[in-house]
């Protein structure tokens, strides 16, 4: 498995700037235009399903279920934004790998190293300051997988990816109490992994 | 973790969270306020919900296909080919052995020793006869009548064979009228009449059905093969 901690990073994936016409075109059948959003938003995907999982070559398998079920579910896109849609697609892909791998047996996740800094993007505007957001994002990426599964699934879902109680409820099919509750303790033992490196997150 | 003196941490976590019943719980939120143990918590807290909405991308670890494969076109065949298709070959067995079982029947030789095929024979006179049929195609004499030797044939395909019964000797004559044959043989001693029933159609229409039979298997399996290749 790889290190995750070492996993490359890149910013968050803005919009296409013609995005809406690009996917009118992709939902009348424009084979092309559908492959330039999956490629345009696969880190988005690949992030998801990596942060779900844990594991790089089910996560990239997840993607690429995500990318077909996506193709088969365009006639069903009623509009929104296609970014949410597709990450909801993506996140039910990795909750099925997630949920075929509960009913094997399941090794534990190897216990996460200490993450060596990685060295400052020295093309950045402020490289102390890249820096030090790499490092900070290490440490939660690390913290996050420190989690039981079932607060990382929901915390992911929640306060990375943006969804709401209603949403997580549904891909887990959990009561919406039990996913607020795996939510808030998730947070907080977060909170408590990450107390060592507090000052990260002072700056 | 709990304390007897602090809301409970899940409360500071929804208070965090900014759900409105956790807002609107005023004394919660008197407490937060003025709480060394638990402001910083309620901080941390909406800090880290920042941090981690701020996450980045992830580039795949292998390349992905961005399209599923083109799905094969499917044929949309009709039904009746596919019967069609299935009934072609056990017509063709069965057109030949039609016409097998036709010019058999229809040249006499499955006769040879058959009670169902054979001419009746009927006797008259002392000699002893045998009788026996053998491929031959009529030899029709204007006017319906026949005469031949002992191997000559009746229209419709029954042909006398007799044998020299007695020493005598032995004519044969086949009458072919409204499909039947009559066949005298004479001998010194006595005549010795074998008389047939008519002339065999039944075989004569399964050898001609069997024909039509396989020549429309042909054309029906050619016609299903172009329709399959197209």
């Amino acid at each position: 498995m790889a290190e995750p901690d070492r996993a490359p990073s890149s910013p968050r994936i803005q919009p296409l700037p013609d995005e809406e016409s690009v996917v009118r075109l992709a939902v009348g059948g424009d084979r092309s235009a559908f492959a330039r959003l999956m490629e345009h938003y696969q880190s988005a995907c690949y992030g998801l399903a990596w942060r779900l999982i844990g594991d790089p070559d089910q996560a990239a398998d997840a993607t690429q279920d995500a990318f077909i079920h996506a193709y088969d579910a365009l006639h069903s896109y009623r509009g929104g934004i296609f970014r949410s849609w597709l990450m909801r697609i993506t996140a039910n892909a990795s909750y099925d790998i997630l949920r075929r791998a509960q009913r094997r047996p399941t090794t534990a996740l190897p216990e996460p190293e200490e993450g060596q800094a990685e060295p400052p993007d020295i093309g950045a505007v402020n490289p102390v300051e890249e820096a030090q957001k790499s490092e900070l994002y290490r440490y939660l990426e690390r913290a996050l997988r420190l989690l039981p599964e079932d607060q990382r699934v929901a915390v992911v879902l929640c306060d990375v990816y943006g969804m709401d109680y209603g949403e997580v409820a549904s891909m887990t099919d959990s009561p919406i109490g039990t996913v607020k509750s795996r939510i808030h303790r998730g947070r907080l033992r977060l909170r408590e992994i990450l107390a060592p490196q507090r000052e990260l997150f002072e700056r | 973790m709990q304390h007897p003196s602090h809301p409970d941490d899940q409360r500071l976590a929804a208070l965090a969270a900014s759900e409105p019943d956790a807002v609107a719980d005023g004394p919660l939120v008197t407490h937060v306020a003025g709480c060394p143990r638990c402001a910083p918590i309620v901080e941390d807290l909406r800090t880290l919900r920042s941090a981690l909405a701020e996450l980045p991308d992830i580039p795949p670890s292998r390349p992905l296909r961005f399209l599923p494969p083109i799905p094969e076109p499917t044929t949309t065949r009709p039904a009746w080919l596919g019967v069609l298709r299935g009934i072609t070959a056990p017509a063709m067995a069965i057109g030949v052995i039609m016409i097998l079982v036709g010019a058999i029947g229809t040249t006499g030789i499955g006769s040879l020793g058959a009670g169902g095929a054979a001419p009746a024979l009927t006797s008259s006179g002392a000699g002893a006869a045998q009788a026996s049929t053998a491929p031959a195609p009529a030899a029709q004499v204007p006017g319906g009548k026949t005469r031949g030797s002992p191997s000559a044939s009746a229209s419709g395909g029954t042909t006398g064979l007799f044998g020299n019964a007695g020493g005598g000797s032995v004519t044969a004559s086949a009458t072919d009228e409204s499909g039947r044959a009559q066949y005298r043989a004479s001998t010194p001693s006595g005549a010795l009449i074998v008389e047939t029933g008519t002339s065999r159609p039944p075989f004569e229409w399964l050898l001609g059905a069997g024909v039509v039979l396989l020549a429309a298997a042909f054309v029906a399996r050619g016609y299903v093969r172009r329709r399959l290749a197209a």
